[in-house]
């Protein structure tokens, strides 16, 4: 009976080919650490230079999983990932009070702008405040679009409105829950005002027209540190390769790279001396 | 074994589907013996012969093959092994006429020299020897009946069943039939053919069985 | 205009110099489809000759969950699995989220009614004689209903083919169980999505030009099988 299969020699071949393909896929020589991270942090590409020292040096794969900050700190809390990379101080800080992290480190910062068409027809590039800023778009109804996704960009912005003491509504404000790179494309096209971290804007600079209306405000600060997953919620992290990872990252030879890391001339990311 | 025990009998059999039901008290077919079965349409005749080539199930009642009652389908596919059949409008499986003649015997786990000398004795056996490597789909009628034929000869079965092996078939084919059922005979294989014709039965001296709304009359001796 | 071209022409330059990130993200599509097919196979294939085949109790119920399986979006798919196989769920212990098995096994998911739906019509349609014919000439009922397989094989093979057509175009499932891993789980179609929401518009079109070749090749190959 077997051989009524196997007589078809089209299937034997093709189960050959099949078994060759997935050699690659069956060489799990290396250990995995999972890092769940902002999709910012990964589009920078930042983490393709900072990542191989670490990599060589443990003899380990970092499996980067980008995603909104909301759901980086949820895969972390539920122990799908081991290590969490995020910009979110007040959140952070609360997912190590609840437990569910351990040794949060301090590993770079850089800041959001408010962009805008050159036009400024809010008018907020005069005002030195963020918050101030906030009050003028949603006063002149001007278009402004959110990340609406839960993302360290999307936290600081509502902290924003609230600073400004209003909320946003109405057909001008626009939730696109999409990524970074999308919200600029959107607010390019309908020249609109949005709020976005700089690295990106430099990224996309060449692609859209708006340009840096505000910023140098402290509470445009964005700050960015990692979290190990804490073992003793969820056993099965690799809480020493983690621990490792997240010293690593606060070295001087991370801070070198984080330093040198440019784009179009400017720097992404600053590090505390 | 016996020289008189039936090769297979039916006792008490019935099948019912739908409003149409087929009761057989008792019928035996001996080895090597001749057998005739007419009727009006829509008899029974193909569903007795499907019963005989235990491709369907009876509702109640008991079939012995070679004297062992058949309840396990073990049993029966063990028996069916023994037994072939050549339906009114037989099917081919894609492929060549060689292809469809050794299918069978590839089953039995026969190996390839004795398979293509089979195949090649049955062909000649209906007159279709240059026929081997014909696809199927390019078949007459006529020629599709006997390369049928031929698929069930080779196969060297104790019993053959044909339904209707004559209608519809071109005149030139009927001379062979009688010709082949008796080299059949000699090697000790049952015949039943269902039949129209009256007078085929008498022409190749064969047992009549006689089929009428699903009721089986007994045997006319000649 | 001028962008498109552009972008054509920096696609074409990335698909020729093979550039290592492209090649990554076409093997990892080509394995975990052609994968998670071979798991469609061996299950779709012997479910839709069951439901082809036989008359049972709860036939209806289990055709229709199938034809609402195949009208599930990607995405919903990917959730439930994402459920059953996070820490949190029932298999979480297998750790098999963020790889790329997992992906297999939620392409395997899309992919089965399919299969298994192709099959059943191919069966249903198949000429009512090839059974007897089988068990007249000696085979068992396992084997009889191989033979008829064999008799619809295009039909069986249509299924498979249509099933590779939707796991290898899909983003929903690759990206919710794999998540876009750079060389471990970037699938071409996430690979795409990704790459459009950073606005490089010529690495994506790169991969849409690899995956229209590779549907063109996929039928190139049914089309030489059915001349044998």
């Amino acid at each position: 009976m077997p051989c009524l299969i196997l007589k078809n020699s089209y299937a034997t071949r093709l189960l050959l080919l099949l078994l060759i393909i997935l050699m690659p896929l069956c060489a799990t020589a290396a250990e995995r650490l999972r890092l769940a991270t902002t999709t910012s942090t990964d589009n920078s590409g930042l983490l393709e230079l900072l990542l191989p020292p670490f990599e060589q040096a443990y003899h380990c794969e970092v499996d980067v999983i980008a995603v909104g900050t909301g759901r980086a700190l949820r895969l972390g809390e539920k122990g799908d990932v081991d290590v969490v990379l995020v910009h979110a101080r007040e959140k952070e800080d609360a997912f190590i009070a609840a437990g569910y992290g351990v040794e949060r480190r301090d590993v770079m910062y850089n800041d959001f702008v408010l962009i805008g068409p050159a036009a400024d027809p809010a008018q907020v590039a005069e005002l030195k405040d963020v918050a101030a800023a906030f009050g003028a778009i949603m006063q002149a109804e001007t278009v402004f679009v959110s990340r609406g996704d839960e993302s360290g960009t999307h936290f600081r912005e509502m902290q924003l409105w609230q600073a400004a003491g209003v909320e946003p509504q109405g057909p001008w404000y626009l939730e696109a829950g999409r990524g970074m790179g999308e919200v600029l494309i959107m607010a390019d096209e309908s020249r609109g005002y949005a709020l976005t971290d700089r690295g990106t804007y430099l990224a996309f600079k060449d692609k859209i027209a708006l340009k840096v209306l505000l910023s140098g405000d402290s509470r445009l600060f964005n700050p960015y540190g990692v979290m190990a997953v804490n073992p003793a919620k969820h056993p099965h992290v690799k809480s020493e390769l983690a621990s490792a990872f997240c010293e690593y990252l606060a070295s001087d030879q991370a801070k070198a790279i984080i330093r040198s890391f440019r784009k179009g001339g400017e720097p992404l990311f600053y590090v505390e001396d | 074994m016996i020289m008189n025990a039936p090769l297979i009998q039916l006792t008490n059999v019935k099948q019912r589907k739908g409003d149409f039901c087929l009761e057989v008290d008792n019928l035996e077919l001996m080895p090597a013996k001749l057998y005739a079965l007419t009727g009006p349409n829509g008899a029974g005749k193909s569903s007795l012969l499907r019963l005989l080539a235990l491709l369907e199930r009876a509702d109640s009642g008991v079939i012995c093959f070679d004297g062992a009652e058949l309840g396990s389908e073990g049993l029966r596919h063990a028996a069916r092994n023994q037994i072939t059949m050549v339906e009114q409008e037989p099917y081919f499986f894609h492929g060549t006429v060689m292809q469809n003649i050794c299918y069978g015997l590839k089953l039995r786990g026969l190996p390839q020299k004795e398979q293509s000398r089979r195949a090649d004795e049955a062909l000649e056996r209906v007159a279709l020897s240059r026929f081997a490597t014909r696809a199927v789909d390019g078949l007459s009628s006529g020629e599709a009946r006997r390369v049928a034929v031929a698929r069930a000869i080779a196969l060297k079965g104790r019993l053959l069943l044909l339904d209707e092996p004559t209608a519809n078939v071109d005149q030139e084919t009927q001379p062979y039939f009688a010709e082949l059922i008796q080299q059949l005979l000699n090697d000790q294989t049952t015949v039943l053919f269902s039949t129209h014709d009256a007078s085929l039965q008498q022409r190749v001296g064969a047992k009549l069985f006689t089929i009428d709304a699903g009721r089986l009359a007994g045997v006319s001796t000649l | 205009m001028q962008y498109l071209i552009d972008s054509l022409g920096t696609a074409l330059v990335l698909i020729f110099s093979l550039d290592s990130d492209v090649l990554s993200t076409v093997q990892i599509s080509v394995v975990t489809s052609c994968c998670s097919l071979v798991i469609a196979a061996l299950l779709g294939i012997p479910l839709g000759t069951l439901l082809g085949s036989y008359r049972f109790f709860g036939r209806r119920v289990c055709i229709t969950l199938l034809n609402t399986m195949m009208a599930l979006p990607t995405v919903v798919v990917g959730l439930l699995i994402f459920g059953l196989f996070s820490r949190q769920g029932p298999f979480g212990t297998f750790g098999l989220l963020f790889t790329p098995m997992l992906i297999i096994i939620g392409q395997a998911v899309l992919a089965t009614p399919i299969v298994a739906n192709y099959t059943l019509a191919a069966v249903k349609g198949a000429d009512k004689r090839i059974l007897p014919t089988a068990l007249t000439l000696g085979a068992s009922p396992l084997q009889a209903r191989l033979q008829l397989l064999r008799q619809v094989r295009f039909g069986v093979m249509a299924a498979v083919i249509a099933a590779f057509g939707r796991v290898i175009a899909e983003v929903g499932v690759a990206m919710m169980l794999g998540g876009n891993i750079r060389g471990y789980t970037r699938t071409m179609t996430t690979a795409v999505a990704l790459e459009t929401s950073k606005g490089e518009f010529a690495f994506a079109m790169a991969l849409g030009l690899i995956l229209m070749l590779l549907a063109l090749l996929v039928n190139l190959f049914l089309n030489l099988l059915q001349q044998k």
